[in-house]
């Protein structure tokens, strides 16, 4: 808290943080103002009049410019006549407010008579009943019976589809617009209105596909009454029977901190099933945002098609065996095949299973290489060096800050940063976007780059150039601790740079805080690894690196890739080990069959492949050895998300009979092996091996991850009038590992990087990652089904002319091999002479990386 | 003296008649408030005026009762308005019958009757399901789950009136 | 009870040997007290005047196991009990059976908790479970009715 400002709430002064709402300087004195409206995420509008306080200040003396006193030396207090609210006000020194006196208690107690005329008396099966913000501020100030006739109450559709993931009930709505002004203000999308006027007033939504955000389940958990529900929860439980299991959300690389709301359940056999996922504060994570896809792609985890014992293929057909006879198969097989053993992490393994499988590899032989899958994108070093800082806070990015983000599809690859990074532009921050093709933060940006697929590096270079021709650079740090300066300027020396570059430059390096986010779309893996390089090169140069709220940031493609990457797991040991393949394949929780052609031709010549999984996926079939491992909800574990935060998540769920966790499996296999060890008897114990070994991890434990410090604004306390009983955080705020550039005496490194970009000469196919696809993990969520697109590609209108193909064509898409099937889309996101084409909209492999294609229209 | 009075109650009670009730042959009747075995009712129409709203679950002191709740639609209807339930079990060895579900419940769903005779060779048998604890429907009325006309069933408590 | 007469009216009836034991058995059942709390007081009532338990052949309550065959679980079992109630069913001579009378004992009832055995089942077996809290004296009677019913289906072969 750096100003404040003092305040009297009561008669009791408090020093407050300067620019508060008074509502939030209030509660966090303990005194509770009541609101509906208002939220601590969204601007005031001071609608639902709940926070009818009594509001003076103080008077000052004309002549002395003092402030008069009464006769017992105090300052005299001016009372406004009538009642203010709130919520509209921000605090000022000598600002004081009454918040208890009659005339508020009464005001409070006719406001609530007002907003219960129509409300329905159904608590009893309402689900937001016992979490209600309406039914707590009634029972604490509301009048125990109504003037009102009740014969006149309203009756409304209580049932109405907002979309096929939200209900809305019409009655219950009290008009507070926390809906349409998060849909508004925070989201940006334009889907949710009022309608009609006065008691006719209703909440409609105005987009086709209606409530089409990605952010949409937000809205039931701010609704401070009942009237917004979501289809998977509907009538699930009653909020009182829930129990909140602190977890994160295993499907994208921002880690968002997520409550799974358990309970046992009868259908499933007894066991304590996850009801529903709610966000958990964190302020420097997902703030209290979840996208739908968090929200509702948990299924996975109950689904009926799990495998439960381990399997040997034999003559080609699965025979059930169990675990002892499934360790003897693989020890065996390690030591039979020795060095000729290949490993392969998923993108969300946690930590645990991620460090034992590195012990199995080290201990079969000495130079195994550990690969990661998707092997896309890589660039530990560059995070290592210049990651972003240690308290990096998104939420607060204002007009002092600048954001790049280059070669990504935010929305569709990190849904909460897009929202953040959105939010913040529109406090102010300068948001760039660079990208070979439009995308929807477009908007929101301040200077949009368009540059060739291919040429995103040389986008940073030029950056880098105009930094050090216009004296950008820090030079304190670039003399005292940057290694290899001499060759990247005589690299960017003399290099043109084009208009467009330089106003981006100009904008990007005014500012004092520099965030870049980094991803992967149109780039090989060879030319990502230059790309983030490049960005730590330039975010070295001109000092952006060792302080909060600058750095880079990696997009990568799961939950746990920087993770991996951190234990030592690498893109380009997959790419070593598919050139060089081995006889013997040890893949955890990945599907490269399913994704890439290459690999699933290799795996298929492979002598023994066994396969740690939830679901028997195309690499499942194709293995030797399938062995059943648990889901995030029935373990504990730790992911480490994107900005290298290490968080923990718990065990919700009942684990599934027969499957055990993956870094247990690992461990069991490597202790059979000569040197094993006995393996660890719990994760807490895997990580404190971590915390040992891995400099980045040191001093780690599961009792600091566990550690939570009380946040601003406080959205999860007692009082429950922002909504929901799951934001209350007691699972921990994680741990950021500190990067070089944050270490005094680690030396950084900068070198040139080459920008040469390959000339797409004829059709070229970009694979780009969607956020709604049929991921192993996701598809088994069948409430989310509509909003998967059926596979398709994105067509220039030019090349689409050339080729002969109108919107809706089916088109076979040949690259090397393959052959995909799809619907052709014409509608100008693909720049000329690209094809965009999602990768895992279907259970066929496309290709990773760009690559030459030809089209063919297919005739009906 | 005393002992003069002790013995003539003792003879005065010896010339009455025996006291003793030959249960299971001759019962007692019991008081009209005697809590029992627990029913869920019907309305008149044959639709289980149970909501699923799990207040008797919140209520219960001994954890006696489990509800799970489902989403009513036109086609499958079990209760007016939108929620019913789908599971409802009364372990019958917890309850310890003192009536506050009767007491939780919105829409008189649940009552205590005066069937007593609960002895189980097995824990499980005394957890009484949906179908033996729901009152049998009345004559000539269809059962449940059942379709109905779109709009009619809309209010969970259909007769609510201003609770005065 | 299967009595039957076949030879017509001689005086004499013949019975199947274990129709013959278990109805002896049901008809001179000793139980044990072992009242523990509440259902203690609904234990003694049934024992006394109105409901009169002597009309099953059920004349004393022993204080000794070594002469009960029976016995009735009244109350709730603290953990610091269950040795004790578990001895003194060891005390009992066979044949012997368990009645759980009332909520606690036969799952622990209200007290939902680590001080109370949660069902006496986790340490002697139990043949009739009664529920109430406490049971009327008529539950009770109902659940000894159910028990002779249930010593009436036994078979000598199922003995040893």
């Amino acid at each position: 808290m750096a100003e404040t400002v003092t305040i009297s709430i009561d008669g009791q002064s408090y020093q407050v943080p300067k620019g508060a709402n008074l509502v939030d300087a209030a509660k966090l004195h303990g005194t509770d103002i009541p609101v509906f409206c208002y939220h601590p995420k969204m601007k005031p509008v001071g609608m639902c009049r709940m926070c009818l306080v009594e509001l003076g200040s103080v008077t000052v003396n004309r002549e002395s410019g003092k402030p008069d006193l009464d006769e017992h030396g105090q300052p005299v207090i001016r009372w406004q006549p009538k009642l203010q609210t709130a919520c509209t006000q921000t605090v000022s020194e000598g600002m004081a407010i009454r918040t208890s006196t009659a005339k508020v208690v009464e005001a409070r107690d006719d406001i609530l008579e007002f907003i219960l005329t129509s409300h329905p008396l159904d608590c009893p099966i309402c689900d937001k009943g016992g979490e209600c913000p309406l039914q707590n501020l009634t029972m604490a100030y509301g009048p125990g019976e109504s003037q009102f006739l009740y014969d006149d109450k309203q009756h409304l559709a209580k049932h109405v589809p907002l979309g096929e993931l939200i209900y809305l009930d019409r009655e219950r709505c009290i008009q507070c617009a926390r809906c349409t002004r998060f849909c508004d203000e925070v989201v940006g999308d334009d889907v949710l209105a009022f309608h009609e006027r006065g008691r006719k007033l209703q909440i409609v939504t105005v987009s086709d596909p209606p409530f089409d955000t990605k952010f949409s389940g937000n809205t039931t958990d701010i609704c401070p009454v009942g009237a917004l529900t979501t289809a998977d929860f509907r009538f699930g439980a009653r909020p009182w029977e829930l129990s909140e299991v602190p977890s994160i959300c295993p499907h994208c690389p921002v880690g968002c901190n997520i409550s799974a709301s358990t309970r046992l359940d009868r259908d499933s056999g007894g066991k304590k099933v996850i009801k529903r996922i709610m966000p958990r504060q964190n302020e420097q994570v997902n703030e209290i945002w979840i996208c739908d896809k968090g929200r509702f792609g948990h299924h996975h985890s109950l689904s009926s098609n799990r495998l439960q014992t381990p399997m040997l293929k034999k003559d080609g057909a699965w025979v059930e065996i169990d675990w002892k006879t499934a360790y003897q198969e693989v020890t065996s097989r390690l030591q039979k095949y020795g060095e000729k053993v290949g490993f392969l992490a998923g993108p969300s393994l946690s930590n645990e299973d991620l460090w034992e499988m590195r012990k199995l590899a080290r201990r079969t032989c000495r130079d195994c290489q550990i690969g990661l899958w998707p092997a896309t994108m890589t660039g530990l070093e560059a995070v290592t060096q210049a990651g972003v800082g240690v308290g990096t806070h998104l939420a607060a990015l204002g007009p002092e800050s600048a954001i790049l983000v280059i070669a990504s599809d935010f929305e569709e690859e990190a849904p909460i940063w897009w929202l953040q990074v959105k939010q913040a532009a529109d406090r102010g921050a300068k948001v760039m976007v660079a990208n070979a093709r439009p995308t929807k933060l477009d908007q929101y940006a301040k200077c949009v780059v368009r540059y060739e697929y291919g040429e995103a590096v040389e986008v940073l270079n030029h950056i880098a150039v105009f930094a050090r021709r216009h004296d950008k650079l820090n030079q304190t740090l670039v003399e005292g601790r940057v290694d290899g300066f001499a060759e990247l300027e005589a690299d960017l020396k003399g290099k043109r740079v084009p208009k467009q570059h330089s106003e981006a430059a100009e904008l990007l390096l005014d500012t004092e805080n520099l965030v870049i986010f980094a991803g992967n779309e149109g780039l090989t893996l060879a030319q990502q690894a230059e790309l983030m390089q490049a960005a730590a090169n330039l975010l070295i140069l001109t000092g952006h690196v060792a302080r909060p709220n600058n750095g880079l940031v990696a997009v990568w493609p799961g939950a746990n890739m920087q993770g991996a990457l951190d234990l030592g797991f690498s893109a380009e040991a997959t790419v070593s080990l598919l050139d060089n393949p081995p006889s013997m394949w040890v893949i955890g929780d990945a599907d490269p069959v399913a994704e890439d052609a290459r690999a699933a031709a290799v795996l298929d010549q492979a002598e023994f492949v066994v396969v740690s999984t939830q679901f028997m996926t195309p690499t499942a079939e194709q293995a030797d050895l399938v062995l059943p491992v648990l889901s995030f909800a029935e373990r504990e574990g730790t992911f480490t998300n994107a900005m290298r935060r290490v968080q923990r998540f718990y065990m919700a769920q009942t684990p599934l009979e027969g499957a055990l966790s993956a870094w247990k499996v690992f461990a069991q296999i490597g202790s059979a092996l000569p040197g094993g060890d006995k393996p660890r008897i719990s994760a807490a114990l895997v990580m404190r091996d971590i915390a040992q070994h891995v400099v980045r991890y040191a001093g780690m434990n599961y009792t600091d991850l566990a550690h939570v410090e009380t946040q601003f604004p406080d959205v999860g306390g007692h009082d429950l009038y922002y909504g929901g009983n799951a934001y209350a955080n007691h699972g921990g705020l994680g741990i950021q590992w500190a990067t070089n550039a944050e270490k005094e005496n680690y030396r950084l490194t900068v070198r040139p990087v080459s920008a040469e970009a390959p000339k797409y000469e004829d059709l070229t196919l970009i694979p780009i990652r969607l956020l709604y696809n049929r991921d192993v993990l996701f598809e088994p969520s069948t409430v989310m089904h509509a909003r998967i697109p059926a596979p398709y590609a994105d067509f220039n209108a030019k090349d689409a002319a050339q080729l002969g193909i109108i919107d809706g064509d089916q088109v076979v898409i040949s690259a090397g091999d393959l052959q995909i099937n799809v619907s052709a889309r014409v509608n100008g996101q693909a720049p000329t002479g690209f094809v965009l084409l999602p990768i895992r909209l279907s259970q066929l492999p496309v290709p990773a990386a760009p690559a030459m294609c030809s089209v063919q229209k297919v005739e009906e | 003296m005393n002992l003069v009075r002790g013995f003539a109650t003792t003879f005065k009670h010896i010339l009455e008649g025996p006291v003793t009730v030959q249960y299971p042959e001759q019962e007692r009747p019991l008081r009209e408030r005697f809590k029992g075995k627990h029913a869920l009712k019907r309305y008149d129409n044959g639709l289980e005026k149970c909501i699923g709203c799990s207040l008797c679950a919140a209520a219960c002191p001994a954890d006696a009762i489990w509800v799970e709740a489902a989403e009513n639609t036109d086609e499958e209807r079990y209760s007016p308005g939108e929620r019913y339930a789908k599971t409802y079990e009364i372990n019958m060895l917890r309850c310890i019958f003192c009536g506050y579900c009767e007491d939780a419940c919105p829409t008189e769903a649940i009552v205590l009757e005066h069937e007593f005779r609960l002895s189980f060779n097995d824990r499980r048998d005394a957890i009484y399901t949906k179908d033996k604890l729901i009152d049998p429907l009345p004559a000539g009325v269809e059962g449940t789950p059942r379709q109905t006309e779109p709009g009619v069933y809309t209010r969970s408590i259909p007769d609510m009136k201003n609770p005065d | 009870m299967g009595l039957t007469s076949k030879l017509g009216n001689m005086g004499v009836v013949t019975v199947k040997l274990e129709d013959a034991i278990n109805w002896s058995r049901t008809r001179a059942m000793w139980p044990m007290l072992f009242g523990l709390a509440c259902c203690a007081i609904e234990m003694m009532s049934t024992q006394a005047a109105v409901y009169d338990l002597s009309r099953f052949g059920m004349e004393l309550m022993r204080p000794s196991p070594r002469q009960s065959d029976l016995m009735i679980v009244a109350g709730r079992v603290t953990r610091k009990m269950a040795p004790v109630l578990r001895q003194l069913y060891d005390q009992m001579p066979d044949p012997k059976w368990v009645i759980s009378m009332g909520d606690c004992a036969s799952c622990g009832g209200v007290f939902n908790n680590y001080a109370i055995v949660q069902g006496v089942d986790e340490i002697v077996p139990v043949d009739v479970y009664v529920a109430g809290c406490p049971p009327r004296p008529e539950q009770l009677i109902h659940g000894i009715m159910m028990l002779h019913e249930r010593i009436k289906q036994e078979r000598i072969k199922d003995w040893a």
